[in-house]
């Protein structure tokens, strides 16, 4: 039964475009667009392609090989 | 000389006249980031469009708004849920930076929802390009 209550509010987002989302916490995160690559997502965000590593170290929980990542898969941007 | 310069002429009014033709094509498509649609429904197809149009929810429902834009970015987008009183009751954004070679439109999609189910009510959120206004829409859950 639906209360008044607003606090359990969940939201989101995804985007076609390459992007990232800023969540409320002030972490950012990334989600793989077709073609992306590590090297080319840092080169997007950070200007350079050599710090593909910082992003890859981040989110190696979820990341088992740097030249594998998928479309839809959210990285976290450090 | 005169007979000389008509066939160039034409050509420069020629090439002028198709030149101007293809101008909005090409804004639309190399410029900086601009809305173009916005709509809100209950699901979105794959490539998040909204497949259900509608501005009345159930409880359980998950409400999403898809924004359309063209050019190319990046561009900050931002949406500003608030509910009858005027409450904030989400605000996300993302950055998306659509290349430059895209011949199709970018979509981007935010959704509210509340496994206890949303309150019912009225609702209003905001779409803000880079920090600007850019759409609204109102909405109700019953």
């Amino acid at each position: 039964m639906p209360t008044s209550d607003f606090s359990g509010i969940q939201g989101g987002s995804s985007s076609t475009a390459p992007s990232t989302e800023n969540n409320a916490n002030g972490g950012r995160t990334y989600v793989v667009a077709k073609g992306d690559s590590l090297s080319a997502i840092a080169q997007r965000e950070y200007g350079n392609a050599q710090e593909w590593r910082r992003i890859y170290d981040a989110n190696r929980d979820t990341i088992k090989d740097p030249d594998l990542i998928y479309p839809g898969q959210t990285l976290r941007l450090p | 000389m005169r007979t000389r310069l008509v066939p160039y002429f034409s050509f420069l009014v020629a090439a002028t006249i198709a030149a101007a033709a293809c101008g909005p094509k090409k804004a639309s498509g190399a410029g900086a980031v601009d809305v173009t649609a916005i709509d809100l429904g209950r699901s979105v197809t794959p490539d998040l469009k909204i497949d259900d149009k509608t501005d009345t929810f159930r409880p359980m429902d998950v409400v999403y708004i898809s924004v359309e834009t063209k050019g190319t970015g990046p561009a900050t987008l931002a949406t500003r849920w608030t509910n009858k009183d005027n409450r904030v009751v989400n605000e996300t954004s993302r950055t998306i930076s659509p290349p430059a070679n895209a011949d199709q439109p970018a979509r981007t999609e935010f959704h509210i929802s509340q496994p206890a189910g949303l309150p019912p009510g009225k609702y209003h959120v905001v779409v803000m390009l880079n920090g600007t206004k850019a759409g609204e829409k109102d909405f109700e859950v019953k």
